[in-house]
């Protein structure tokens, strides 16, 4: 059994303003005080359906506004999806809402480390009370010498000196603010870890510090990882399965060296020869797109998502929303015109 | 002829900061030219001062900036001997800056086509209707596309990518001789970040533009830039062409922010991390502001004066045991 499965996840935010904005906004249109319409819904994540395995880490890349934070956020139950199921540890908690889901006990199983250190600690915060808080409010733990000790312990994991424990946020750089929000997220030994961006504030000589640490948690205690970000070449080193979404769709799924290797969809082909490569023998001809992503806002249920900026675009695509197909290799692409191709990357030996 | 002329030469430049809590050496004896046409990539992690040695440039530093030492010379004249006057009619004219975030550098309440217009009105001798007209050329030119439609739009109504091209239309809007892009495409997606770059680079090759490009990202220095500075904790560590940077670091410091950055093949095990932090630029330093990170430290490393070796023509080193 999975550790984690969405079914068909879907997440409409409405543009319609609630409230007494709503009645003005609808008296504009012409329509009753309380009508709702269904027009005017913005589809961040568009019926998604993905598995983790218990242990097993995968990758979830896009462009900014594609819905990988929405669909981070959704599981991470700190929103609620419009319909469709997420199954945890074989019970369907998607339809919690968020606010009753805090108390519930699988709150501790599934944690997050949010994009922005500097963002997401609390600047009030003493480092202690930062891990503490976790283990207070859901671990059942109370103040004293044991609460002292745990968090001693937790802040050695992420190897954080002792000295830090009563520093705040401001006085700590931006490694050891990361450091600080793995150690508040691993406090409860979650079986699932959200990982939204954790490293792309962060110095190349930072990130792969906590990469490494990241991976070593990740043996040590077993979790698996959801991890979220927007380059390939940070994904490829944690992650043995990744997600590739556009417009609140995932367009490409399967085995991160596969993908690599060979990748059927066209977005996921430029996304791929985009990224800038130091070795001139790994760059790959360069995919350009032309046009610009379409509306999330009420997307044709029969275009493909990609139509507008897609270089191979036909007919077919415009009228057939295409679904993912499974190919060799364990990959599933949402294209009617999947690239044959194959990439080189990796496969030449670097000069040195 | 042209190598003894260059468009800009940063002479041995020293800068710090008197802040409440001591004087911060942000810049010490900071060496480089720039040629004509030629693009020039500046890396190094953050508080490497690579962000500080742009605004000496363009003299558009903090009030509690004072430079100590050296000069910079731009076009066959030193910078610090213009008046505040003609400093001004120098900058955005002569010299151009992209900054990091478009969104933030835009004026929020203002459509995009005012905004470019007071620049074109400001540096050029295009005058009433004429403006309008070069304002939608330059739209064009930066590919936006349906410029007439854009050009009534406000910032927030456009995407990251598409303010960064705005900016990129105001910035060239007078043919300046040298843009300054400071960390252009950071935020942005990789898709969008090859075309601005790309449109960047088009932009230089077409006016014969010098561009220095601030980043983080070796990637992306290695794939648009001519040559390379690697700046440490305000030191310039590394000068040398791409190609032969990357084929043969000589800086400690260099190979590691190389070994440090992910890409295509490399195994985490074999992603290396660089041990220690940037030094406090309060205290008193040693000679090599690296040496407490070096793992091939040797005693005279610490001693004055810094070693600025010259490998092979064009490949500097500020380490006196190059790799």
């Amino acid at each position: 059994m999975a550790l984690l499965q969405t079914v068909d996840l879907l997440k409409k935010f409405p543009i319609r303003p609630s409230g007494a904005m709503g009645r003005v906004w609808n008296s504009l249109r012409g329509m009753g005080a309380d009508e709702r319409d269904e027009a005017g819904y913005l589809h961040a994540v568009d019926g998604v359906t993905f598995t983790i395995e218990a242990g097993e880490s995968v990758g979830l890349v896009g462009e900014s506004g594609c819905g990988k934070s929405t669909l981070a956020r959704l599981i991470a139950r700190l929103q609620d999806p419009t319909s469709g199921a997420i199954a945890f540890e074989g019970r369907n908690i998607g339809g919690i809402p968020a606010s009753r889901f805090i108390q519930g006990e699988k709150r501790r199983k599934i944690q997050m480390v949010f994009q922005d250190p500097t963002e997401s600690l609390n600047p009030g915060f003493t480092t202690f009370r930062a891990v503490a808080d976790p283990l207070l409010r859901l671990g059942g733990m109370r103040s004293g010498p044991e609460l002292r000790k745990r968090v001693e312990e937790l802040c050695a994991l992420v190897g954080l000196a002792p000295e830090f424990l009563t520093r705040y946020p401001h006085q700590l750089s931006g490694g050891q603010k990361a450091r600080v929000g793995i150690a508040r997220a691993i406090a409860l030994e979650p079986s699932l870890l959200i990982l939204d961006e954790p490293t792309s504030a962060l110095d190349v000589s930072v990130q792969a510090v906590i990469l490494h640490l990241l991976e070593d948690l990740k043996n040590r205690l077993g979790m698996s990882y959801l991890f979220v970000s927007h380059d390939l070449n940070v994904v490829r080193l944690l992650c043995q399965r990744v997600l590739v979404m556009y417009l609140g769709k995932i367009v490409e799924a399967g085995p991160t060296r596969e993908i690599l290797r060979h990748p059927r969809h066209p977005y996921t082909r430029a996304l791929l020869s985009a990224i800038p490569a130091i070795n001139t023998n790994e760059r790959t001809e360069r995919v350009r797109l032309t046009g610009e992503p379409m509306s999330p806002i009420d997307p044709s249920p029969h275009l493909c998502r990609f139509y507008s900026r897609c270089p191979q675009r036909e007919e077919r695509c415009r009228v057939e929303m295409p679904m993912l197909t499974p190919y060799p290799g364990g990959i599933e692409a949402a294209c009617h015109f999947p690239s044959e191709k194959r990439e080189n990357i990796g496969t030449q030996t670097t000069v040195s | 002829m042209e190598s003894r002329n260059p468009l800009l030469a940063v002479d041995n430049l020293s800068l710090e900061f008197r802040t409440r809590t001591g004087v911060v050496k942000a810049l010490e004896n900071v060496s480089f030219e720039i040629k004509k046409g030629e693009t020039v990539g500046v890396v190094g992690e953050s508080g490497s001062g690579k962000s500080v040695m742009s605004y000496a440039i363009m003299g558009i530093s903090d009030p509690a900036a004072r430079i100590t030492s050296g000069r910079i010379v731009f076009g066959g004249i030193s910078l610090f001997e213009k008046s505040g006057q003609e400093l001004q009619e120098m900058r955005g004219r002569e010299i151009s800056m992209i900054f990091q975030s478009p969104r933030t550098a835009l004026n929020p309440i203002r459509t995009i086509g005012s905004q470019l217009e007071d620049v074109i009105y400001r540096h050029s001798s295009f005058r009433g209707r004429q403006i309008r007209g070069r304002a939608l050329d330059l739209l064009n030119q930066v590919h936006i596309p349906d410029p007439e439609k854009r050009y009534r739009a406000y910032p927030f109504e456009l995407s990251g990518g598409m303010c960064q091209r705005v900016m990129i239309a105001i910035a060239i809007s007078s043919n300046p001789w040298l843009l300054i892009a400071d960390e252009p495409v950071t935020g942005l997606d990789v898709t969008t970040q090859a075309s601005i770059m790309d449109l960047i680079k088009d932009a230089a090759r077409e006016r014969n533009m010098g561009t220095i490009l601030i980043t983080h990202d070796l990637g992306l220095a290695a794939e648009y830039c001519d040559r390379i500075i690697v700046m440490h904790s305000g030191h310039v560590v590394e000068v040398a062409d791409t190609e032969r940077l990357f084929m043969r670091p000589r800086h400690p410091y260099t190979a590691k922010l190389i070994g440090a950055t992910p890409n295509a093949s490399r195994d985490l095990a074999e992603l290396s991390s660089i041990p220690g932090n940037l030094p406090d630029l309060r205290a008193e330093l040693p000679a090599c502001r690296y040496s407490e990170r070096c793992e091939h430290l040797k005693e005279d490393c610490l001693e004055p004066p810094l070693p600025r070796l010259e490998t092979e023509a064009g490949h500097l080193v500020a380490c006196r045991y190059p790799l």
